[in-house]
């Protein structure tokens, strides 16, 4: 396949100038950094209360008190209260108080959105009416909160959602629609979207154990994963260019073959990875760490694993695989979003943390996870891979 | 810069006030067939109905074209709340093994949009919007854009709705077919508007439209004729938004001249009723979209 030609309306780099994180693993950098070094996680057994759901399994968030609605919202679900802790931990991290900059712009991927507020509704508690009825309005109170009044966009393409947000954010970056862009992603458990994957026989009984061979599916995560985009020239001139890298590419694509299940060919997403790479004008070899998106379910796993052997080839120049789920479960629309900010973080350390331990790596994936301790990545670049129902693919190139 | 043109519309929609159940007024057969619909959610079978007419008005025929030079970009706010809602209450009622298998995925709100892709095999991209009220509008927008950056040669941007248990809205889908006006000479199509630009805001409670003046200055002032345009909104951001455009017009010395009635009732269907009731009148303009909490976007068609 030869390279595609994209045609972007300037050749404007962006950067990414702050991170903010709430996660089961911490609510900052250093204490999510950290946790990851230690390549230990669990996921946590839920009693949903209102549900004949047993012993879920969910990579929970617990603790932290909620922020309040900002002004114009009235109920505020969790996914909202997710990404609004994560934002204001990201413009801290850019040293960016964000009443200096209306101007800018909000790009929001979110699975289930506030859906949450419907559950709780049938639970007994108060139905959501009016403006806040909107099941996916989580845009609208990040917009609120801030007070920005630049693009904002909200994008639900289920567990690729996030990534797209990061991809369309740039994008409105070089065409000029802003300099600073709020992009990430945010899911808060659902116990719809649990059950239903429960009834497809798509969750692991144990813990989220991707590319091992006794992987069940996947197990939820929760939390919200946000950056701060910005164009280069933006950042810096106000004297805040980081380590995190750029976004420098992406490729999109769609299998357009089952609701649930990825084409088994993978052809799709080996041009969606293929597509990141010719719009970051960048070879594989040019690649050191790659975050798959690897969730545990046995085909999924198995499709993506083949795909990346015959992207980058399984020789010693192959990159390094970091699997993230494995510590944070799957977090839905914000799966993307949470490996893009694991890989900023990536190249701002120059190291890939030790994956977590398998007990019986499934060889036939052809992907080999480090476990013996971090390593150092040998080239600043990192390739993320989000994957969805429908078919809906994404792959993002980052780096410096 | 590459224009954008809509060579096809497809439009399904209530019009009697929604007093029946959910999808009583659709009849999928005539544009589904008699099979193949059973297992999808109403706002699915809409957004399909939609697309079949469209691609038709367009004369598209797209088996002729590579998968991945396709693109799909939907909006939508409650396509997927009404069979959310029933699994939530089968799960709180009964567990999740009395979930219809055939069922559980259309949980998932990017299901309707996939779907065109699955049966159209356009493949380049599938992206769902779900920003309220204006993510129809959007959808036309970001196609547009993907377009321009060479993602697909040619695609369908719509909007669905099926109306959930606590909302009297309208239901309803929407979709045009877009391509670069360089493919629409090749395959010698009809162009029947042009994307001349669009935007999508946010105006901050307290913010009084403030934000919105310069975009929209900036949107119809590209041609310095006058503009007829539409709003669709929801809450009392509509009588603000008139008064943006006139004051807007005044300033720059142009007359707009505002058509139809404001109509939220479809909601994120809503604008793209508008789009499409401008192209087929021949009166391209501008249409705006408004949220009670702030969202506007704009788009602005041409001939």
């Amino acid at each position: 396949m030869g390279m595609r030609e994209f045609y972007h309306c300037s050749m404007k780099r962006v950067v990414i100038t702050g991170l903010g994180v709430t996660s089961c693993l911490g609510t900052d950098l250093e204490t999510y950094w950290a946790a990851l070094l230690s390549a230990q996680s669990a996921p946590l057994v839920v009693t949903d209360g209102n549900a004949r759901i047993e012993n879920e399994l969910v990579y929970a968030i617990r603790g932290d008190a909620p922020p309040s609605p900002p002004p114009g919202i009235g109920l505020l679900g969790r996914s909202s209260q997710f990404a609004i802790t994560a934002a204001r931990s990201a413009f801290r991290d850019a040293g960016l108080d964000p009443d200096g900059y209306t101007g800018a712009g909000i790009a929001v991927g979110t699975g289930f959105g506030d859906t949450g507020l419907y559950e709780d509704a049938v639970a007994g508690h108060p139905m959501p009416s009016g403006d806040d009825a909107y099941p996916f309005k989580v845009s609208s109170v990040l917009a609120c909160e801030f007070g920005f009044t630049g693009p904002t966009t909200s994008i639900s393409t289920a567990c690729s959602a996030s990534a797209y947000g990061v991809s369309l954010a740039a994008d409105l970056i070089r065409a000029g629609e802003a300099d600073i862009m709020l992009a990430g992603g945010t899911d808060a458990y659902a116990q719809t979207g649990g059950a239903c994957f429960k009834r497809m026989g798509a969750l692991d009984s144990e813990v989220c154990r991707p590319f091992d061979a006794r992987r069940e599916g996947t197990v939820f995560g929760e939390g919200a994963a946000m950056m701060i985009l910005e164009s280069e020239d933006h950042a810096r001139a106000r004297g805040r260019l980081t380590d995190y890298g750029a976004v420098e590419g992406a490729g999109w694509s769609c299998d357009g073959y089952h609701p649930t299940a990825p084409d088994e060919g993978g052809r799709h997403i080996v041009r969606a990875m293929r597509d990141a790479l010719a719009d970051a004008a960048v070879a594989p070899g040019d690649v050191g760490c790659v975050v798959p998106h690897g969730t545990g379910t046995p085909l999924n796993d198995a499709v993506e694993g083949k795909a990346l052997g015959e992207v980058f080839g399984d020789g010693p120049g192959s990159p390094c695989v970091y699997s993230l789920k494995a510590m944070v479960g799957h977090t839905a629309g914000a799966a993307g979003a949470f490996a893009l900010l694991t890989g900023a973080l990536i190249i701002k350390h120059g190291m890939v943390p030790a994956n977590v331990k398998l007990r019986e790596p499934d060889l036939s994936c052809g992907v080999t996870l480090h476990t013996d301790g971090p390593r150092p990545l040998p080239v600043s670049r990192v390739l993320i891979n989000a994957y969805a129902f429908g078919g809906n693919n994404i792959t993002v190139v980052i780096g410096r | 810069m590459t224009a954008v043109v809509i060579t096809g519309s497809g439009l399904v929609r209530e019009t009697a006030p929604p007093d029946a159940g959910p999808g009583a007024w659709f009849d999928p057969v005539p544009l589904l067939g008699r099979r193949g619909w059973k297992y999808l959610t109403l706002a699915t079978r809409y957004l399909l109905g939609a697309t079949h007419l469209a691609v038709n008005d367009a004369g598209l025929d797209p088996a002729g074209f590579p998968d991945e030079s396709m693109g799909v970009v939907v909006g939508t706010n409650f396509a997927a709340l009404p069979v959310f809602s029933r699994i939530t209450r089968i799960v709180v009622s009964e567990g999740p093994e009395m979930i219809s298998p055939a069922e559980a995925p259309n949980f998932s709100v990017n299901i309707p949009a996939s779907t065109i892709s699955m049966r159209y095999g356009m493949r380049a991209f599938n992206i769902t919007l779900t920003n309220p009220m204006v993510a129809g509008l959007e959808s036309v927008l970001t196609l547009s854009m993907a377009i321009r950056q060479r993602r697909a040669r040619l695609g369908v941007a719509g909007a669905t709705e099926e109306r959930p248990d606590n909302r009297r809205i309208y239901e309803g889908a929407c979709c045009f077919v877009m391509e670069p006006v360089d493919e629409v000479t090749r395959r010698e199509a009809v162009a029947k508007a042009t994307v001349a630009g669009g935007w999508c805001r946010f105006s901050p409670p307290g913010n009084g439209l403030r934000a919105l003046r310069d975009p929209l200055s900036r949107l119809i002032g590209q041609s310095g004729d006058d503009v007829c345009y539409a709003v669709a909104a929801d809450g009392d951001i509509d009588s603000r938004l008139d008064e943006l455009c006139q004051q807007t017009a005044d300033r720059m010395g142009i007359r707009m001249r505002r058509m139809g009635e404001v109509d939220g009732r479809y909601v994120s269907v809503s604008p793209m009723l508008h789009l499409a009731e401008q192209i087929a009148a021949g009166q391209h303009g501008l249409v705006l979209a408004a949220s009670g909490h702030g969202h506007v976007a704009a788009l602005r068609l041409t001939r």
